[in-house]
């Protein structure tokens, strides 16, 4: 098996040497993205700024520990449609622990979190148990979170929070805000995970092929269950940060990030089919989407013409992955 | 999931409805009630105010169902009232179009259809209570000149894109401030309506003008407190910049007891129950409204005159 893909990729290497392409064929969404920053920031110089480029980076961060642990679900070829709802509950959950019930911050939190790992695990649960699709389990569960949030909020916001919760949204270590620390801590420690540990490999090898990973040995339930534990107790932490950073829970709070998190681990790689690509490829992702976004915002560019280019960039980035997807099964034949 | 959503919100009707179905039995009339969305702030109150009228009324029996957010199950909603050959329907068109067949069905039906706050054009209705919203962005744009004397540098941030309010506050807003020519809009994006777009837009409208800027002027409180939260972040005084929103909900009012919201534009609740009120007296005394399209005009809520916010008693408890 490991002799067959060597040899693969460096037939692949070799034939995109020689047509010049390799280097957008191997890097491809990176040189995209180096190009569309330096577009941007000839156009509006300010875009280099620090602030900007922290700014930029918080705006992402949400979705992108979120993305981390999507790719998990992605690996193992699943799907969590559910992280923007799971969010929105944990965030308000947190929020109304803290404002109604007066606990403490840390405790709030520790909560929202069991509690966002556990709708991780229900859905894990029904996906491998009952073997139902997770699409349509978390299509579910998206629904069942929100409405679940318009109950426990009544549907209004929840102000109030208290000073000591501002610092996860808002605190700053030197010059770098929280939560891009947060972001970068889960990039790197789930890169960690899918290269060096033998759960890391485990997810691979259950997205490549899932019968040839049960008939070796890998617990194929378990490790998909775990992920999405992952998945959703990362969304529960991405709702708390959004609580914190905009000092209430709205029960309408994340709505579509779900689409945003998966475009982020798309654009970054990751085939849909699982078995392919990882979390570096998910910060580059999001930070492409956050940066397209700041570009579109700094140069002015009307509402309506900033959905028309989120779609075609996730199109676009979808299309160049087949083509190098293509590229590596033509060449094994 | 629709099954799912269904339960879930049937559980939540039944609960909110626990109240009138006690008083059933003197009950003559059927309204059907579709709710747009519980979600928004301003939704949810105008909701509890239909339900509050509707109680002085034990003629009326209410039938509350929620389109989230979804014309077409609006709808369907509406339709099936028709089918349950209620009396008379109350909603919120979520679009201007959409339910214009339904409403024509239910016409034909002989069934009064009532709409408040948006509207529907073209088609067949009882009467219409509504909020003068160009009015409203008027007021933001003459509060701005004032307390800039007629000169300075506006951050717009508009409203949900393509909303009857958002296109409306817009064109009172710019229309009134072509009378200044030496007020500029120097930067202007969509909030959406939310607070998480209000924050980010700000965040990217403080580096695109480099912090220069006067007055901040948001669709909606909730993207004026995210803007809020934004320049908060950023270390821009608040006493230095004028910030003005739209509605007038709980949250502002507090931010404008805080000194960080300068003005809020109220948009009335009292439209719900006007046309909840009217409605009932057409059904119980056939009393039609001296007027077929009212339009409520909303006001400029500042904290000198806070307790005239409609929210004030919320901010009090």
């Amino acid at each position: 098996m490991k002799v067959q893909q060597m040899l693969v990729l460096s037939k692949v290497r070799s034939w995109t040497k020689q047509t010049g392409l390799h280097v957008l064929r191997e890097y491809g969404i990176f040189v995209i993205f180096i190009a569309l920053c330096l577009a941007i920031g000839l156009m509006r110089p300010v875009f280099f700024s620090l602030t900007n480029i922290f700014n930029v980076i918080r705006q992402v961060s949400m979705i992108g520990i979120i993305g981390a642990g999507m790719t998990f679900v992605i690996l193992a070829a699943d799907i969590d449609l559910s992280v923007g709802s799971v969010a929105a509950f944990c965030g308000a959950l947190c929020a109304g622990l803290m404002v109604w019930n007066h606990f403490p911050v840390l405790v709030a939190i520790l909560i929202a979190l069991l509690v966002a790992g556990f709708m991780g695990w229900v859905i894990g649960i029904i996906t491998t148990k009952a073997n139902v699709h997770s699409f349509v389990v978390t299509l579910g569960m998206m629904s069942v979170a929100r409405g679940a949030t318009l109950v426990y909020t009544r549907g209004l916001p929840i102000s109030g929070t208290p000073r000591a919760f501002a610092i996860l949204g808002e605190g700053m270590v030197g010059p770098v805000p929280v939560p891009v620390i947060l972001f970068i801590c889960g990039i790197l420690i789930g890169h960690f995970v899918l290269t060096r540990t033998v759960f890391g490999r485990a997810v691979y090898a259950v997205g490549g092929n899932r019968e040839a990973a049960r008939l070796s040995g890998i617990k194929v339930d378990r490790i998909r269950i775990t992920n999405f534990v992952i998945c959703s107790t990362l969304a529960g932490l991405a709702g708390i940060i959004l609580t914190s950073r905009v000092r209430s829970a709205v029960p309408l709070a994340a709505q579509g990030w779900e689409l945003d998190v998966i475009a982020s681990v798309i654009i970054g790689g990751t085939s849909l089919f699982g078995g392919r690509g990882g979390v570096i490829g998910t910060l580059i992702g999001a930070l492409f989407l956050g940066v397209l976004r700041n570009g579109a915002d700094l140069l002015g560019v009307s509402p309506y013409y900033q959905q028309v280019l989120m779609g075609a960039v996730v199109i676009g980035a979808v299309v160049l992955d087949r083509v190098r997807h293509r590229a590596v099964s033509t060449s094994s034949r | 999931m629709k099954f799912l959503k269904r339960v879930l919100l049937m559980a939540l009707a039944l609960g909110l409805l626990s109240v009138p179905v006690q008083t059933a039995w003197a009950a003559k009339y059927k309204v059907g009630f579709c709710v747009m969305t519980l979600a928004f702030t301003w939704m949810q109150y105008s909701y509890r105010a239909i339900l509050e009228e509707a109680k002085k009324y034990p003629e009326i029996e209410l039938i509350v169902q929620d389109a989230q957010m979804s014309p077409e199950r609006q709808v369907a909603i509406c339709e099936n009232f028709i089918a349950m050959g209620v009396d008379a329907i109350i909603t919120d068109p979520l679009d201007v179009t959409t339910l214009i067949p339904t409403m024509e069905k239910a016409k034909e039906a002989g069934i009064a259809f009532v709409t408040f706050d948006r509207r529907a054009f073209g088609a067949p209705y009882l009467f219409h209570v509504g909020c003068d919203d160009v009015f409203g962005g008027r007021l933001a744009a003459e509060y701005i000149a004032a307390k800039l004397n007629g000169e300075g540098r506006i951050v717009y941030i508009s409203g949900q894109v393509g909303s009857s309010p958002a296109i409306n506050r817009d064109r009172g807003f710019k229309e009134q401030l072509a009378h200044y020519p030496k007020l500029k809009i120097v930067y202007e994006q969509s909030g959406q309506f939310l607070r998480e777009e209000g924050l980010r837009v700000m965040e990217d409208a403080i580096v695109a003008t480099g912090g220069k800027f006067d007055a901040v002027f948001c669709a909606n409180d909730d993207s004026a407190l995210g803007a809020i939260q934004a320049m908060k972040a950023a270390g821009i005084d608040l006493d230095k910049v004028i910030v003005v929103g739209c509605d007038g909900v709980p949250d502002a009012l507090r931010a404008i007891l805080a000194g960080e919201l300068d003005a809020s534009i109220q948009y009335p609740v009292a439209m719900a129950s006007i046309a909840m009120r009217q409605l009932a007296e057409y059904l119980i005394y056939g009393k039609m409204p001296a007027v077929i399209d009212y339009d409520i005009l909303p006001w400029l809520i500042v904290k000198a005159n806070i307790e005239t916010g409609d929210f004030y008693p919320e901010i009090t408890k």
